[in-house]
């Protein structure tokens, strides 16, 4: 039996699980990422140490230890068995891992600083970088040299579109993003956008499923969606508590729903705000439908939704696994 | 034929390179002496065996047409490909000796079976029986049947390879062992006052053993017994007449279940209340087993929560003629090399995560590849980057990650 994905559906999530490590170990959860058939989490710590989980059944799975070359941003590939994530010991060297037989297939050379960002296409076999080093570059896995990079200053952050030939660079600090086409990416972008009203604190980009919309999340108790053919700035989502300040970047306090209808937010208040921008006028502040109730004694800054199941994580010291659970 | 003296003809695009040689053969060294080889030097051999097999695979595919009487094939050419196919064939006849050699020392004695135990009736009747007495009653009661000695299991040991350690603890020669002392402190309650007042101390010689004797029927060995041991297989050991026999060789391993009873289990120790301390089957998995080193604890927030994620209905949302990645719910297939193996449904995931990776193979053609990477377009302030002068922008400090000081929450 599937789940829908509607107002009422979602506000029947309930948190039930939390994950925590010992306290000499705790230490920021600095990724969440889902493989693309949504079966497994991994997590990326920086303990230096990348957690693996069932994610239908919620269940710890395995610890990948990376003490040698830290790590930080890991992303599955298409294939649930690999992943790569970046270095923060020894080199900033981006690693593919094969987690069947727990060797490194290739190492990903050429950043001069943290990579603080990895995403993979949605298309094929290629992927994508940030780095303090302010260069953006592109990767193909079996290639362990760059293909592209496109000068950004820092912060910077990047998003793929769902059709995987369009690429979001987005600068922060100066308020301004740019798409790029992957085909012609010599001759700039084709479309540059200066985001209005001071919002200069998002830390996260992300497009819809539906190819609609582009959602700038932050921490601090607001987003944008922005359209993602024009750039026109839609809607402004208040209505959330401000996580205290903190410079390194995580997974983003806001994400959408697999159909790209809603956003889902995390709350300084320890709830999971909800809301609903597909039905509602543009050029609008919208506040949420309804919150979740969150983990007891969580922090979950981070949020990520399973794109297949019914069930997102939060995340920071913990892992907060949230479920669909309709029994009364 | 050629009288050339050079070889001409060969293909050596997958013939293993002079360094990979040289490392294969120091290591050869290296593992002919070990009498057992650690997880690191195992995978080692297993990726040198595999290597030489394919690269002997695509050696003799890329010169199956290097014949004799081809025109243009030179002597030469037919000594380098013959010498080294047997140079690669004889590397790898060695390290499947090796390997051979190490799989026969290493194959394990099997443990024998260990039966699943229900011990509901054998604990029940010692309560009843204890009950009855009124209090003050003691284990030592006559009336309370004589049992046989068995061992709970030492759950902190870590799990080696991820296979839960063979418990050691089985006293076949009632030896005691030292086990890592934990504290039960935080399990403390104040209002936990049974009426009986039985009190077990720690028999054990060893100042670190926690391990706890419960008493079964010594006269109930026989098929009608319903407490069995939970460890061994008593009539495995020992027959009728006490002499020893061998031990079997059983590969399934049962666990033990315990029913859900909140006075079931009674915990007796150093730091506890002398009455002891009540705790469920759950709670006392948990007090046997704490954190292992780099793995998270799980705490479940929903009792009786055993639910699996349904999937979501996406059906209804697939957006057709566009150019969305089926990855994103769209019609246009993902371009993945991946084999539809690894796609979905995987589950073999290596037992060693937790160790470091090994190092990738070493790719040949790395330095052949001279190109520089596509330089984009930038835009806006990004564009001062490309500048000499970088337009004043200063450097920006990668920032420190560091542990959260803040509350949980707002308030």
């Amino acid at each position: 039996m599937s789940v829908d994905i509607t107002r009422e559906t979602l506000s029947k999530y309930k948190a039930v699980k939390t994950f925590h490590v010992q306290e000499k170990e705790v230490a920021p959860i600095t990724s969440l990422t889902f493989d693309d058939h949504g079966k497994y989490l991994l997590t990326a710590a920086a303990n230096d140490n990348m957690h693996l989980y069932d994610s239908i059944s919620c269940k710890f799975l395995n610890t990948i230890g990376s003490k040698k070359y830290g790590c930080h941003s890991a992303r599955f590939t298409h294939a649930q068995n690999e992943c790569v994530y970046s270095s923060t010991m020894k080199s900033f060297d981006i690693r593919h891992l094969n987690l069947e037989t727990n060797q490194y297939i290739r190492y990903f050379m050429g950043h001069g600083a943290l990579v603080h960002d990895i995403q993979m296409s949605p298309l094929d076999d290629t992927f994508m970088s940030a780095s303090y080093d302010e260069s953006v570059r592109l990767w193909d896995l079996r290639n362990s040299k760059a293909q592209a990079i496109i000068p950004s200053l820092v912060p910077n952050c990047i998003a793929y579109d769902p059709s995987g030939l369009v690429i979001a660079l987005g600068n922060p600090e100066s308020m301004e993003l740019a798409l790029y086409n992957l085909k012609q990416l010599t001759k700039g972008p084709f479309l540059k956008v200066k985001i209005e009203n001071g919002f200069k604190n998002w830390n996260k980009m992300e497009f819809s499923n539906d190819g609609k919309y582009l959602l700038l999340a932050s921490s601090y108790g607001k987003h944008l969606i922005v359209d993602a053919f024009s750039g026109v700035q839609l809607f402004e989502l208040v209505g959330t508590k401000p996580f205290p300040l903190r410079e390194f970047m995580d997974g983003g306090s806001a994400t959408f729903t697999p159909d790209g209808q809603y956003v889902l937010g995390t709350d300084y208040d320890g709830k999971i705000a909800i809301w609903n921008h597909s039905d509602s006028i543009s050029n609008k502040t919208l506040k949420p439908l309804t919150f979740i109730p969150g983990a007891p004694d969580s922090c979950g800054r981070s949020i990520a939704m399973n794109p297949k199941f019914s069930m997102f994580v939060t995340a920071d010291d913990n892992v907060d696994f949230y479920v669909f659970d309709d029994d009364k | 034929m050629s009288n050339n003296i050079i070889p001409q003809s060969v293909n050596v695009s997958h013939a293993l390179s002079a360094v990979i040689i040289q490392e294969m053969r120091n290591n050869l060294d290296i593992l002919s002496k070990r009498e057992q080889l650690n997880a690191t030097e195992e995978n080692l051999l297993v990726s040198y065996i595999s290597q030489l097999n394919q690269t002997i695979i695509d050696f003799n595919n890329d010169n199956k047409d290097v014949k004799i009487d081809k025109e243009g094939v030179t002597m030469a050419d037919i000594e380098l490909i013959k010498g080294l196919t047997a140079l690669y064939q004889d590397y790898l006849g060695k390290f499947n000796e090796i390997q051979q050699r190490i799989h026969k020392e290493n194959k394990p004695v099997r443990k024998e079976r260990r039966q699943s135990v229900n011990l509901d009736e054998g604990v029940r009747a010692l309560h009843e029986s204890t009950n009855q007495k009124g209090e003050n009653t003691t284990i030592k009661n006559k009336n309370v049947p004589k049992i046989k000695d068995i061992y709970i299991a030492d759950g902190t040991k870590k799990k080696q390879d991820n296979i839960p350690i063979e418990d050691t603890t089985i006293p076949e020669t009632k030896e005691e062992l030292n086990k890592k002392k934990i504290s039960f402190d935080k399990y403390k309650k104040k209002d936990d006052s049974p009426n009986d007042t039985l009190k077990r101390s720690n028999s054990s010689d060893s100042e670190d053993s926690i391990t706890k004797k419960i008493k079964l029927d010594t006269n109930e060995t026989n098929s009608n017994s319903k407490i069995r041991s939970i460890l061994k297989n008593p009539n495995d050991i020992m027959d009728s007449e006490g002499s020893e026999v061998p031990k079997r060789r059983n590969k399934k391993k049962l666990s033990i279940k315990f029913p859900e009873e909140d006075d079931l289990v009674r915990v007796y120790g150093e730091d506890l209340p002398n009455e002891g301390l009540k705790v469920t089957a759950v709670e006392l998995k948990k007090i046997l087993r704490p954190f292992r080193e780099g793995e998270p604890n799980e705490k479940v927030l929903i009792l009786g929560f055993r639910s699996r994620a349904k999937p979501l209905n996406l059906s209804n949302i697939r957006v057709k003629d566009s150019d969305i990645s089926d990855t994103r719910n769209g019609p246009i297939k993902c371009q993945t090399a991946t084999p539809i193996l690894y796609r979905d449904n995987f589950k073999s995931f290596s037992k060693d995560l937790n160790k470091p990776p090994r190092e990738p193979i070493p790719e040949l053609n790395n330095n052949q590849d001279k190109s520089s990477p596509l330089v984009a377009q930038a835009y806006g302030r990004n564009g001062l980057l490309l500048r000499n002068d970088r337009g004043g922008i200063p450097y920006k400090r990668v920032p420190e990650v560091k542990r959260n000081t803040y509350p949980p929450r707002a308030n």
